[in-house]
Parts: C-alpha cells; sequence; structure tokens
C-alpha cells in the first residue's frame, strides 16, 4: 500500500484546506440547522445526530482530496489540468473524477538517453535523438516488437534485427 | 505365446520407464526367461541411454538478457492494469455511496436552509434524486463508451 | 543414507525455492522473474529448439514465450504443476509458430536443414580417449539428427520424456492428450527411431549408440 501513499502525497494543501473548511461547514450546518429543524430526524438522539452529520460530511472531504489529486496529476501527465479540475469538481456525484481516471494520459518517463522526462507516444528523443521504439525500415514509424508486418505501410519487418534495445 | 506378443510391445516402453510397476514386473518377469526379449529390452535400453545423453544446447546469454528485459515490461503493464481495474471499482462505489448520502443531506439542507428562501424548496429533494439518477445513467454510459473507446485506442497504438 | 536425505531435502528446497519464486512473480516481483528464466533456461530453450529445429527461431519463441508467462502468470492457478503450464505455453507458440512459417513441417519427418549440430571431422587417432570422446560426440551427433528427423509429434514426446525426464502425467499435461495416447506416442516414436537407425546403420553395433 506504499504505492497508494506515494500518490496520495501528490494532493495539494490547498485542496486539504478547502476541503476541511467544506467538510466542518456541512456538518455543522447539517447539525445545528438542518436536522434540529426537520420533523423526523429532530427526534433522534443526539448522539446519533452528530454522528450523522460530521459522518455523511465526510464525503465531501473526501471529494474535494480526490479533485486536489485530480489537479495535481493532470499537471504532472501535462494535460489541461485547469479543466480537467473544473470538470472533476462540476461535474455531480464524483462521475467527473471517474471520467478523469479513465481518459488520463500515461505518465511521461525518462528519455534512455538524456534522462529527460518524455511523454508516451514518442518514437525518438527531441532532446538526444535515441530511439525510443523500433521503426519500420521502410516508412519510419513505431511498430512494436514481435510484429511480422508495418501496420503504416504494410511492409513485412525483419524478424531478428528489431529488436528494442 | 500370445503373451510373449503383448508384452513383447511393452519392452520399449518398459525401457523408457513409463511402466505401472506391477506392468513393469510382468516384463522384467518376462525377459528373466525369454531371451529374445531379453535381447530386444537391452537393446531398448541402449537407445533410451543415448537419448537420455544427449548434450543440452543453451541458449546465448543476450536472447535470455532480453527475454527477461520484455518479460519485466509485459508484467509491469500487466501489475499497472490490476492496480488501474482496482481504483476504477473503489471510484465507482465512493461514487455510489456518494449519490446515495446526497439525498437525504440535500433533504435536509433543502428542508430547513433553503426553505428560507422558498417554501417550495421543501420538496425539491425528491427532484434533486431524479436528476441525479438520470445524470448517472448519462454519465455512467458516457464513461463507458469512452472508456470502451480509449481501450481500442490503446490496443492499436 | 546421509546423502539421501541431503538431496532429498535440496530438492524440496528447489520446490520450495519455486513456489515462492512463482508466488513472487505473481505480485510482479522482478527478482523472481529473473530467478525462473535462469532456473529453465537452458530446458525452455532445448524443448524449443526441438521443436522447431533453427536456434534463431528458437531464441525468439524463448523471449515470447516468457513475456506471455508475464501476461498470464495471473490467471494461472498455483495448484497446478509450473513446469507443465510453462512447457505448455511454450509449446503453443511454437505449433503457432510452424503453423505459420512451415505448416508442411508438421505432419511430414523433413531431412537435413537442421543448424548449429557441429559435424565431427574423423581423426586419424590412436589416441583411445579422444576417439572415444569423438565417437560420443557423433553417435551423439546422429541420435540428435535422427531426432530433427522424425515429425514433430513424436520428437515432442521424445525429447520430454529422455531430455526433460518428465512423468507420464506432466507429459499428458503438456500435450494435453490422455496418458494412454502419450503411451502410445512413446512406443511409436521409439520404434520409428529405431527403424531409422536400423536403415541408416544396419552394421553399426547397438552399443554404438550407449
Amino acid at each position: 500500500m506504499s504505492r497508494l501513499g506515494k500518490e496520495l502525497r501528490i494532493i495539494p494543501r490547498t485542496a486539504y484546506v478547502l476541503g476541511i473548511i467544506a467538510y466542518l461547514t456541512l456538518a455543522t450546518l447539517l447539525w445545528r440547522l438542518a436536522i434540529v429543524q426537520d420533523p423526523q430526524a429532530s427526534k433522534w438522539p443526539p448522539a446519533g445526530q452528530i454522528a450523522i452529520s460530521y459522518g455523511l460530511s465526510l464525503f465531501i472531504l473526501a471529494l474535494f482530496l480526490l479533485v486536489g489529486y485530480v489537479n495535481a496529476d493532470a499537471k504532472r501527465r501535462g494535460m489541461r489540468y485547469v479543466m480537467w479540475t473544473f470538470l472533476a469538481l462540476l461535474i455531480p456525484d464524483g462521475i467527473g473524477i471517474i471520467l478523469y481516471f479513465i481518459l488520463r494520459d500515461p505518465l511521461p518517463k525518462p528519455c534512455p538517453g538524456c534522462s529527460v522526462l518524455l511523454k508516451k507516444g514518442f518514437v525518438f528523443c527531441p532532446h538526444c535523438g535515441t530511439p525510443l521504439q523500433p521503426t519500420c525500415p521502410q516508412c519510419g514509424q513505431a511498430v512494436e516488437i514481435g510484429w511480422a508486418n508495418c501496420p503504416h505501410c504494410g511492409t513485412k519487418l525483419p524478424a531478428h534485427p528489431l529488436r528494442a534495445a | 505365446m500370445k503373451e510373449h506378443g503383448k508384452l513383447r510391445e511393452q519392452l520399449s516402453l518398459a525401457a523408457a520407464g513409463v511402466l505401472a510397476p506391477d506392468d513393469e514386473q510382468r516384463v522384467l518377469q518376462h525377459a528373466a526367461s525369454c531371451a529374445e526379449c531379453a535381447a530386444e529390452l537391452e537393446e531398448w535400453r541402449l537407445l533410451a541411454g543415448s537419448l537420455r545423453r544427449l548434450p543440452t544446447p543453451q541458449p546465448r546469454g543476450e536472447v535470455v538478457e532480453r527475454a527477461i528485459a520484455r518479460a519485466a515490461m509485459r508484467l509491469n503493464e500487466e501489475i499497472e492494469q490490476r492496480a488501474h481495474r482496482r481504483l476504477m471499482i473503489s471510484l465507482v462505489a465512493f461514487a455510489w455511496i456518494v449519490t446515495l448520502a446526497s439525498w437525504p443531506v440535500f433533504r435536509w439542507v433543502s428542508g430547513d436552509v433553503l426553505v428560507w428562501i422558498d417554501p417550495r424548496f421543501n420538496h425539491m429533494w425528491m427532484c434533486f434524486a431524479v436528476v441525479t439518477v438520470f445524470l448517472w445513467a448519462t454519465g455512467g454510459l458516457a464513461a463507458v463508451l469512452l472508456a470502451q473507446r480509449r481501450q481500442s485506442e490503446r490496443r492499436l497504438a | 543414507m546421509d546423502m539421501i536425505g541431503g538431496a532429498a531435502t535440496a530438492w524440496e528446497g528447489g520446490l520450495v525455492g519455486l513456489e515462492s519464486d512463482v508466488a513472487q512473480l505473481r505480485r510482479g516481483d522482478l527478482d523472481a522473474l529473473t530467478a525462473l528464466v535462469t532456473r529453465y533456461q537452458n530446458r525452455l530453450y532445448r524443448y524449443l529448439l526441438r521443436l522447431v529445429r533453427q536456434p534463431a527461431d528458437a531464441e525468439d519463441l524463448f523471449q515470447q514465450t516468457w513475456v506471455r508467462v508475464a501476461e498470464r502468470i495471473g490467471k494461472y492457478d498455483p495448484q497446478r504443476n509450473f513446469d507443465a503450464w510453462l512447457f505448455s505455453v511454450a509449446r503453443n507458440l511454437a505449433i503457432d509458430h510452424l503453423r505459420r512459417v512451415r505448416p508442411e513441417s508438421l505432419d511430414e519427418p523433413v531431412a537435413g536443414e537442421i543448424e548449429g549440430e557441429t559435424k565431427v571431422a574423423r581423426l586419424a587417432s590412436h589416441d583411445q580417449l579422444a576417439l572415444d570422446g569423438i565417437l560420443e560426440r557423433e553417435r551423439a551427433g546422429r541420435i540428435g539428427t535422427l531426432l530433427g528427423e522424425l515429425p514433430v509429434s513424436y520428437r515432442e514426446v521424445l525429447t520430454l520424456r529422455f531430455e526433460e525426464e518428465m512423468k507420464l502425467e506432466e507429459i499428458a499435461e503438456v500435450l494435453d492428450m490422455p496418458i494412454s495416447t502419450v503411451k502410445t506416442q512413446l512406443r511409436r516414436s521409439l520404434l520409428r527411431m529405431r527403424q531409422m537407425i536400423e536403415t541408416r546403420y544396419p552394421n553399426e553395433d547397438w552399443n554404438a549408440f550407449a
């Protein structure tokens, strides 16, 4: 679970702050104003009222933290993080957050030649030119190890020399 | 004599060591008394021996290294996929719980806070519930379709 | 007696090591992967080479097998025999390869086309030891050549039984055949091998192949 721990650490502090404020606001609002004036709920024992108010409101804290994660994660993946933060925040019930996780770009990986972080999908490093993937000898497009033909130009790929380093 | 014919067929298997113990016993017993079968059994044994002693070809070091490298990459991918699946399931479960929890919360809030704005807000929570169900239906459908498109894109990439 | 006990524990230790390596592999441990590949490298390569006969293809399939193992280790049932599973993965890849590249080789015995077999020069040496060594390699070379000329199904069952020393049940699992069929195949392949020897080298003493 340390991997999860590492991931959670990227949540910006602002998210925690806003989240706790929202949590306390909602919980107090629920308890002091809403439940107290509701015909049914006001009959519950006070411990139950507090538990419900402060328990249910935890979800809003979780939502704020998730939105914070979306913000930081989208930024490090080179995505449009402002748009995604808004989507995650405004589409209700966490659906925006789910959408983000489905659609997010892969993490950038360092170039084996010059160690600069590069987006996935690049075939050659833009800084040092190291090949990052095997390519078709005819059209130069990226191919994968083990393919027999190039999916772009159709040439038969040589089986053995086309191994990645 | 028929026994001799049947057992003769089993001689090669006996030399290969694949007969059940009692079958093997029978064959050996017969070979003890039958010179023809004993000679043939010995020939099978010699053949089996030379097959066993074939030299083992060895793979080149770089082949093994590259095998490890490629398999390691694939293994990491599989682990990632598994973690991703677990994440999505947790998020969906979380979203469902939030939806369900939001109904009573909205009811209370609308019933007591928003009612100051307009008394009609008291029954607002039912509309809210309907709206969220609708949102879930369409949003969920959109999410599934997008995920499918993403998957097929990734496979071609 | 101590030796036997020690060997038994060492073998058991080997088994336990294998189990833990496989369990670690399922969790994504790369050291376990390296350990497993190293442990099986010779055996797996030998099996693939016997099936496809070309070292370049065997090397390619060797890598593909391990990639597929990495892919499918999540679905592997730990109760199952790992050796049999590994070899059946390799076998399926090899059969697919043969179907694509050399479909005729799946049925007919094909002569020649075996790379990587060293030819031993005949020396007029009187050194008995050297001669024995050369004869041994030549005999082994002959058996190896003959093995390569058998049909695939015969080669398979012979290599699994005599080179891998697998039990009948394991061979049946790898080949996905009932045990009785394996026995029949084994008998037929030994018979064919023997017929080839008697045809090619009719005057040789059987001891020459010992």
